[in-house]
């Protein structure tokens, strides 16, 4: 339990150090393309083990969003993504719930369920992440193509992160 | 209290998430500015829509009362017809016709602030221009401030920065009509000398002194009088004959020859 704690703790700390201190400062433009933006800290949130109860899971991904939005100055808007996906999370779980169920205690990673079980609830999470902080940072369907583009482009380049995260990294809990 | 706990253990995620999600979004919208914009004007325009609904719901309701009063009116508009006495007493109409009176309604109005102002239905598209009259059928009601197409905006009475110039009908002294901000149905003239002849009662009506309002329209009755204390002025309570806080048909006055009075006046100068 204690190992757990500090595991998740010590992974949110570095992941959010990382998106405000690298990633939130890349810019990848191709001429007037400048629709990527690399996001990679809602893996803390996909990592959460299974056995933390549900509003603890979304309390806290509320803090995250809340910790990243001070240093992206827009109060909320990561906040509000992150309490959205963590929301979601149990019943995507439930829907890829593999045919002998669950071990209660075990984070839901590549190394602990499989890649193949791994890359469709990542990419999931992830791309609905995407789409509802842009749509929320855009704030109006008027920018719908905007929210779109955004959304693809920057979902492409992260998950690239994410997945090379699982590949080195044995997150067990 | 048992099941309380039962339903919050049954639905704690689902309650914790909009909760989380309100405070969000009233983050967003407090304190980012873009987000803000969108969020202000979205709610105007669907706060807009409502109010237009509700004005037209009670305008239908009020039709009843509006009809007997133009009603009343016509018979008294027929009466003094009969009599030959003409508009000549009460709305100076002189044979040239200098005035207009454009029919109008109130589209929106206030009384509760310190600066009030009037909605009017009626706009460019109907010749109302900016520093025009505004009156009903029992005294003056405020000065129009702008036009847009179809509607205009008029500083009502009710409103600090209103001056008036206005007369004692009885004793034709000159006073400066302005709102304390606080009482809706009185209003306080000042600069009348002390020595003028002053009575509670006497008739308060617009000087003609501006192209605004012509001379001699209601404005209200004297209620107190009292000398303004390190003056030599009386300070005059006057009580409205026009109810401001509610109002119904207007009309907008249009002074015909304010062009031809102001360019004579600023050749003067």
């Amino acid at each position: 339990m204690n190992k757990t704690v500090i595991n998740n703790l010590l992974r949110a700390v570095v992941f959010i150090a990382l998106q405000v201190l690298v990633f939130m400062s890349i810019k990848i433009t191709f001429g007037s393309f400048d629709y990527i933006h690399i996001i990679v800290y809602p893996i803390v949130i996909l990592l959460f083990p299974l056995n933390i109860p549900r509003p603890l899971i979304i309390a806290l991904s509320f803090a995250i969003g809340l910790t990243v939005d001070v240093f992206y100055d827009s109060i909320g808007v990561h906040a509000s993504a992150c309490v959205f996906i963590a929301y979601i999370r149990n019943y995507v779980l439930k829907y890829l719930e593999p045919h002998g169920g669950y071990s209660i205690d075990i984070s839901p990673s590549s190394h602990n369920l499989g890649f193949q079980w791994f890359l469709p609830y990542s990419c999931f999470m992830l791309f609905v992440f995407m789409l509802f902080y842009f749509s929320v940072e855009a704030f109006s369907f008027v920018f719908i193509f905007d929210i779109i583009m955004n959304s693809i482009s920057s979902f492409i380049f992260s998950i690239v992160f994410i997945l090379i995260h699982q590949f080195i990294f044995k997150t067990t809990v | 209290m048992r099941n309380l706990i039962a339903l919050l253990i049954r639905f704690g995620s689902l309650i914790t998430f909009v909760v989380l999600e309100i405070i969000c979004f009233a983050l967003i919208v407090n304190y980012n500015p873009s987000q803000k914009d969108i969020w202000i004007n979205s709610s105007n325009l669907f706060s807009g829509t409502i109010l237009e609904k509700k004005n037209n719901f009670k305008s239908f309701l009020e039709l009843d009362d509006i009809n007997k009063k133009l009603q009343e009116e016509n018979a008294l508009l027929k009466e003094s017809l009969l009599q030959r006495k003409g508009y000549s007493t009460e709305i100076e109409v002189d044979s040239n016709l200098q005035y207009d009176l454009i029919p109008a309604a109130i589209f929106n109005q206030d009384y509760r602030f310190r600066n009030n102002h009037l909605t009017i239905d009626k706009g460019k598209r109907d010749s109302i221009k900016k520093d025009m009259g505004v009156i009903n059928e029992d005294g003056i009601v405020g000065i129009i401030k702008s036009t847009s197409d179809k509607y205009s905006l008029a500083i009502s009475l009710l409103n600090t920065q209103t001056r008036i110039s206005a007369r004692i009908k009885q004793s034709n002294f000159f006073g400066n009509l302005f709102w304390k901000g606080t009482d809706p149905r009185r209003m306080t003239l000042e600069s009348i000398p002390r020595y003028a002849e002053v009575n509670v009662g006497d008739t308060i009506v617009t000087s003609g002194y501006s192209t605004i309002f012509p001379q001699g329209l209601d404005i209200g009755v004297i209620e107190s009088i009292e000398p303004k204390k390190g003056t030599s002025n009386f300070d005059i309570e006057i009580m409205l004959s026009a109810d401001l806080t509610n109002l119904g048909t207007i009309y907008i006055i249009n002074n015909k020859d304010k062009e031809e009075i102001k360019e004579l006046q600023g050749k003067d100068e």
